[in-house]
């Protein structure tokens, strides 16, 4: 019958646009799966350099708090306040949020306080073992 | 006042006004040098800036650290070194009250620092707001309002927030590297000038401003009123705002100095500029060297003249072209 003779030819004509349509779709779904495990890769690889990074700051800033709590001339008095802001920022940053718009902005905050509070307390923010240049790096 | 590295050994040199000659050209008499400042840097000193009661001197270097060094008489002495920046201080400035000190690095920080009775200094904040080198921060010339200008287009605005400081405001619109900012006298327009090789002034919208610009909060809102384009061929390297006649000179890599009128601002009699067939809103000045690290600063006068002041590099050359005479 005529019909079925033109569906036949149809499906040889239009064969290679067939395949590459099916090839296009198989290659984009693997794609997007291979894409998804590398960004969760790289997220949680981010994610854990920001937690070191704080979490060293956070460690250093309760560390100085305690070594200054019996202090109570002005200029430690000072420190205190500068260290407190700092343990107050990085409390308050949430870390359970990815999504959070303000994160970078917030890591910049926290950073230039980090920075100030060196510093006050006298101490270069670098933290370089001897004379090699392999600083303390996040 | 110049600092420049030569051989290896940065210098500020001191100039001030004396009988004798020194090694300078019969133009420039009048001009010795007092002091020379040759041990505070390791590296380029890339400006340097007197506080508002003159008896301090800031600079700032390429080595990292900002020299402050007291006055007495011709001597100065290093009092403090503020260091932190983690590589080339770019600029410094002292904030009007004279107990606020500002530098801004290639680190794409701005710092603030804060001086007490004791002459002690410590860093009040570190601002992370630009993300690219900061070339030039100035202060409000009369409020506590920090202006800084990067590579990365913006300038942003910084004031004191509970004990803290903040950006307050970021303003964008240059298309490229913005090299520097001037305020008016007044303190409520703002201009800066750009590697786009544009001018661009800013004003400022408070709260409940009858324009019905709107505002964050108590912040108020700068926009962009005015981009002078097509008058600089390459990029605008310096700008400063006459606090007296409200003049505005540029300072441009085409190897001139452009010093602007508007009507509306203030008026300037062209008598002033007798034999050059000008454009009654603007004079535009031909050197024969590049003015590429010069800042241009126009002087208040005492005989409502107004008197245009440069580098001793560049006075050499101008006052070839034009008779203009220096400040006293």
């Amino acid at each position: 019958a005529p019909r079925a003779m033109a569906d036949m030819l149809d499906g040889i004509v239009m064969a290679e646009q067939r395949f590459h349509s099916e090839g296009y779709q198989e290659g984009y779904a693997e794609g997007s799966h291979a894409g998804i495990a590398e960004g969760r890769r790289y997220g949680s690889l981010h994610g854990a350099r920001i937690g070191s990074e704080i979490g060293c700051y956070l460690g250093f800033a309760l560390t100085w708090q305690c070594l200054l709590q019996k202090c109570t001339d002005e200029k430690s008095s000072k420190k205190i306040k500068a260290l407190d802001s700092l343990i107050g920022m990085i409390k308050k940053f949430p870390y359970e949020d990815p999504t959070y718009d303000k994160m970078q902005e917030d890591l910049e905050k926290i950073r230039g306080k980090f920075k100030q509070v060196c510093s006050i307390l006298n101490i270069q923010s670098d933290f370089r073992i001897g004379t090699e240049r392999s600083s303390l790096t996040f | 006042l110049s600092g420049r590295g030569c051989g290896g050994v940065e210098l500020s040199g001191l100039w001030g006004r004396g009988s004798e000659r020194g090694e300078l050209q019969p133009n420039c008499s009048g001009w010795t040098c007092r002091a020379v400042l040759g041990d505070g840097h390791q590296r380029t000193v890339r400006r340097v800036a007197w506080s508002p009661c003159g008896s301090y001197l800031a600079s700032a270097s390429f080595d990292g650290t900002t020299c402050v060094w007291k006055r007495h008489e011709d001597e100065f002495e290093c009092v403090a070194t503020l260091e932190g920046h983690e590589n080339e201080v770019k600029s410094v400035a002292w904030a009007p009250s004279g107990s606020l000190l500002a530098t801004c690095s290639r680190d794409k920080s701005v710092w603030v620092w804060e001086v007490d009775e004791e002459e002690e200094y410590e860093c009040v904040s570190v601002l992370n707001a630009h993300t690219q080198d900061v070339k030039h921060v100035v202060w409000h010339p009369s409020q506590e309002l920090l202006a800084s200008a990067s590579y990365d287009d913006t300038v942003r605005l910084y004031r004191e927030e509970e004990d803290d400081w903040v950006c307050c405001a970021s303003l964008e619109g240059h298309e490229s590297t913005v090299w520097a900012v001037a305020f008016e006298k007044g303190g409520e327009r703002l201009a800066s000038v750009s590697d786009d090789r544009t001018l661009r002034i800013w004003r400022r919208y408070n709260p409940g401003n009858q324009e019905g610009i709107a505002c964050n909060g108590s912040d108020p809102t700068w926009k962009c009123v005015c981009t002078l384009s097509g008058y600089h061929s390459r990029t605008i390297y310096d700008v400063s705002w006459c606090h007296l006649t409200g003049a505005l000179a540029t300072a441009c890599g085409d190897d001139a100095i452009r010093v602007q009128l508007h009507q509306g601002w203030a008026a300037l009699s062209m008598k002033q500029f007798p034999q050059y067939p000008i454009n009654p809103s603007s004079v535009t000045l031909h050197c024969s060297a590049s003015v590429l690290r010069t800042s241009v600063e126009a002087e208040p006068s005492r005989r409502n003249r107004p008197r245009v002041s440069f580098s001793r590099h560049m006075s050499l050359m101008a006052l070839a072209v034009f008779p203009v005479s220096f400040l006293e």
